[in-house]
């Protein structure tokens, strides 16, 4: 079954076959899990997002379109768990440095795992309306015309807002000696 | 600053959806202009950055979540036995047909309840077992210092030892949908460790026995043992299934 493509599977969930849509986790959870993990900056909210999604798009497949990519329609679903899960914080929670490597002593603060860190604390200061494009783009490797579905905006308008994305984190990591202006 | 346009056709490039046109524009700029140059290897840079940071991988209770709540059979936490109400019946009935099976059974129940008991308190009189009770109290502060994940024979999960505000300590997150037998003790120092919690007491039978600490898993759970003595450098946990055995030793120090 692991060779079918997303609709043959959700074909089959829709006949009632749980299995199908095991392969459509195995396929997807990672990459979910990560968006999530982005968006919310916190490993348990980004595992109820995940969870919560992968559940309410099996409840809803027969509302699936199969005109879509399934991976639009259900990053769709992340997307708004997760924007669900976020109105539901405290303001200074969002900030939360929580999926930094901890202990980090000064003299790791060289190197690889030092700008990882740095571009992950860029991504989470972005406002969300640019936050979910570039983590879209960058960590689920959607298509412009992909994140377009998945957020219902129009492809121009996802266009622009990526591009001001990555200009203010460029901003960020340039105030933060990250990236050279 | 370079001008909008060439910023975004720098984008538009790096994404791979510059027409061919823009991009010929691009290049034939970039071997002419240094200022333009130095944008698109910033914005290159900035495009590696982003995809170097690493993806981590999901707790393996992710998936048995979900397959649970959407009822995929395979998934679901191991069930009780199906003739469990059958067997207290049968035994029911016999205690009713024989009373004096009842006073031997409860008579041999008491002295096997007891033995477990010492079993498990006496042999660690240092060990804080509270946690049995399933209160999981998990450390305010905790510094990773070492981790490895584990997806073998059908066992998913992690164990991480850390710093935490009660000293070193080890978390292991195991699901697994077949009995499974987990080890955890150091050479040398028998019952070190001095709390020991689960999450979900149904689902793991621990006991301390010859200078470990010994859990028959099932299902998912998550097991903290906490304030390790000073001195000690790592630790070796073992996770059986069957025939196969998963070691590793996990650092205590930094």
């Amino acid at each position: 079954m692991n060779d079918l493509d997303d609709k043959a599977l959700v074909a089959r969930c829709l006949d009632g076959n749980t299995a199908a849509f095991e392969v459509l986790v195995d396929r997807y959870q990672r990459v979910l899990y990560n968006v999530a993990l982005r968006m919310l900056h916190n490993r348990e909210d980004a595992m109820d997002a995940s969870q919560t999604a992968f559940v309410k798009a099996y409840e809803k497949l027969d509302t699936y379109d199969p005109n879509y990519k399934f991976f639009s329609w259900i990053y769709k679903i992340l997307v708004n768990e997760s924007l669900n899960q976020i109105a539901h914080r405290k303001p200074q929670e969002e900030l939360d440095s929580a999926i930094m490597a901890p202990g980090r002593s000064p003299e790791d603060e060289v190197g690889e795992e030092w700008v990882q860190d740095r571009v992950q604390a860029a991504i989470v200061k972005l406002p969300l309306e640019y936050r979910r494009l570039v983590v879209l783009r960058h960590f689920g490797d959607l298509t412009y015309r992909d994140m377009a579905a998945a957020l219902d905006l129009p492809e121009k308008t996802v266009k622009s807002r990526l591009f001001t994305a990555r200009r203010m984190l460029k901003d960020l990591l340039n105030q933060r000696g990250t990236v050279r202006a | 600053m370079i001008d909008e346009k060439w910023d975004v056709i720098i984008q538009e490039e790096l994404d791979g959806v510059a027409t061919p046109s823009d991009r010929a524009l691009l290049y034939d700029r970039l071997a002419q202009d240094p200022e333009i140059r130095a944008a698109y290897e910033n914005m290159q840079r900035l495009s590696a950055q982003i995809r170097e940071v690493r993806l981590e991988d999901p707790p393996a209770s992710l998936k048995i979540a979900v397959l649970n709540a959407i009822g995929h059979g395979a998934h679901r936490p191991i069930p009780a036995p199906a003739n469990r109400t059958a067997w207290w019946a049968g035994l029911r009935d016999a205690f009713v047909a024989r009373p004096i099976w009842g006073g031997a059974f409860v008579f041999s129940t008491g002295i096997a309840m007891g033995l477990l008991l010492f079993a498990l308190l006496g042999h660690s009189p240092t060990l804080d077992t509270q946690g049995l009770t399933g209160a999981m109290t998990p450390a305010e502060r905790f510094d990773r210092l070492g981790q490895k994940n584990i997806d073998f024979n059908g066992v998913h999960g992690r164990m991480e030892t850390g710093l935490s505000d009660q000293g070193p300590c080890l978390y292991l997150d195991i699901t697994s949908l077949q009995p499974t037998q987990i080890t955890v003790g150091f050479a040398g120092n028998p019952y070190a460790f001095r709390g020991f919690h689960q999450e979900t007491p149904a689902n793991g039978q621990v006991s301390f026995d010859a200078g470990e600490l010994r859990i028959l898993h099932r299902g998912e759970n998550r097991y903290l043992l906490t304030e390790a003595p000073a001195g000690q450098n790592d630790i070796l946990v073992r996770i059986q299934v069957g025939e196969a055995t998963l070691e590793e030793h996990l650092p205590l120090v930094r």
